[in-house]
């Protein structure tokens, strides 16, 4: 089996020929059976089939597709993850005292919502603050009066009391 | 999907080599087009492969496959090549070519003249060429440049004319025979140097 339309190339004819014959054993290893190896495995493929090997990359594509939704609800979930943990983080500064740094206000704004939750305080009653609190409590009302926090500074502090 | 299947005005009837009506039939699902299609260009396809991997069995499988993307484009409405279908045949096959070598390249050792014996083994011994002087001359083919190994491929293997091989690598047909040309010299330099003589 040869090309029929080379023109060779006159400048290194030798070469040319050589090509030419190398290009002949190539063609000659073809197998003619070949054609309907081919034909099988494309069988469907051109009507609409669903031949194995042309559904690689449709699987890719939804390996794709499957990713990209994934992706997709990671950030949402990682976004309701960080809006949960920062709801939480600005909810408890005002309804958990353990661990404030300001722990007059703190106790003042707790007196007001929570008292179960300031009498479990962690160190209330080690710091000797809960032995008043039943006097704090009672005079909270002072809080509204614009007395407040100061005066509730002042019990703390004045006890050495800290939380 | 099926895509209408869209030929040049310029040259009606024939899509570089193929009849036009041929390739509409194979891509409405035209078994017998789709035959015809195969049986005119799985040989050079399986040539060139075959020159490229000096192996029977991954010229086929490449063979195989080339002519697997080939179908799903067609289906698709893939090929928009207006009347040039035998250079975007060639270019997937060259694609794909290009692909195996790499991976070749990727995970194995240089090509070892032991496999090209292997080649040379099993071709006719009918040829007026000593077995040494092929394995030579592959060998030299192996020293060339990609883009000029491409040219020489495209050109004797896959018996493709210059103006067709300018069209698949997009390059100007002087540039493209310039390139040829100095692909054969070096070939014979290298020939020369190795000292094996052709008949």
């Amino acid at each position: 089996m040869t090309h029929d339309n080379i023109r060779h190339d006159d400048t290194c004819p030798e070469i040319e020929a050589a090509l030419a014959e190398m290009a002949r054993r190539d063609l000659d290893a073809f197998d003619p059976a070949l054609v309907d190896r081919i034909c099988l495995r494309t069988q469907g493929l051109l009507a609409g089939g669903a031949d194995q090997s042309a559904e690689r990359p449709m699987i890719v594509g939804r390996i794709h597709r499957a990713t990209r939704w994934l992706a997709l609800a990671a950030v949402v979930v990682l976004t309701l993850t960080v809006g949960i943990l920062v709801s939480n983080a600005t909810r408890s500064r005002t309804t958990l005292p353990t661990g404030a740094d300001r722990p007059v206000e703190v106790l003042a704004a707790s007196l007001e919502r929570d008292i179960d939750g300031v009498l479990s305080m962690d160190g209330l009653w080690s710091s000797g603050l809960g032995d008043r609190i039943d006097v704090l409590y009672a005079e909270t009302a002072l809080i509204d009066d614009g007395v407040g926090v100061e005066w509730l500074d002042e019990q703390v502090l004045g006890t050495g009391g800290s939380l | 999907m099926r895509a209408a299947l869209t030929t040049s005005r310029d040259a009606p009837g024939n899509e570089g080599g193929v009849d036009a009506s041929l390739l509409e039939a194979a891509a409405r699902g035209d078994a017998g087009a789709w035959r015809t299609l195969v049986g005119s260009y799985a040989h050079r396809v399986f040539a060139l492969a075959r020159s490229r991997m000096h192996d029977d069995d991954r010229a086929e499988e490449i063979t195989q496959s080339v002519f697997v993307t080939v179908a799903t484009k067609l289906r698709d409405g893939g090929y928009s090549e207006r009347g040039r279908f035998e250079s975007w045949l060639f270019r997937v096959a060259m694609n794909r070519i290009r692909d195996e070598a790499r991976r070749e390249r990727r995970q194995a050792s240089p090509v070892a003249p032991e496999s090209l014996r292997g080649v040379e083994a099993r071709e006719p011994e009918e040829s007026p060429y000593g077995d040494v002087a092929f394995r030579a001359l592959r060998e030299a083919l192996s020293q060339l440049g990609e883009a000029d190994r491409e040219v020489i491929h495209l050109r004797h293997q896959a018996g493709m004319s210059f103006k067709e091989i300018a069209e698949l690598l997009g390059e100007p047909l002087g540039t493209l025979l310039a390139r040829h040309h100095r692909a054969l010299r070096k070939l014979k330099a290298i020939m020369g140097s190795r000292r094996e003589a052709l008949p």
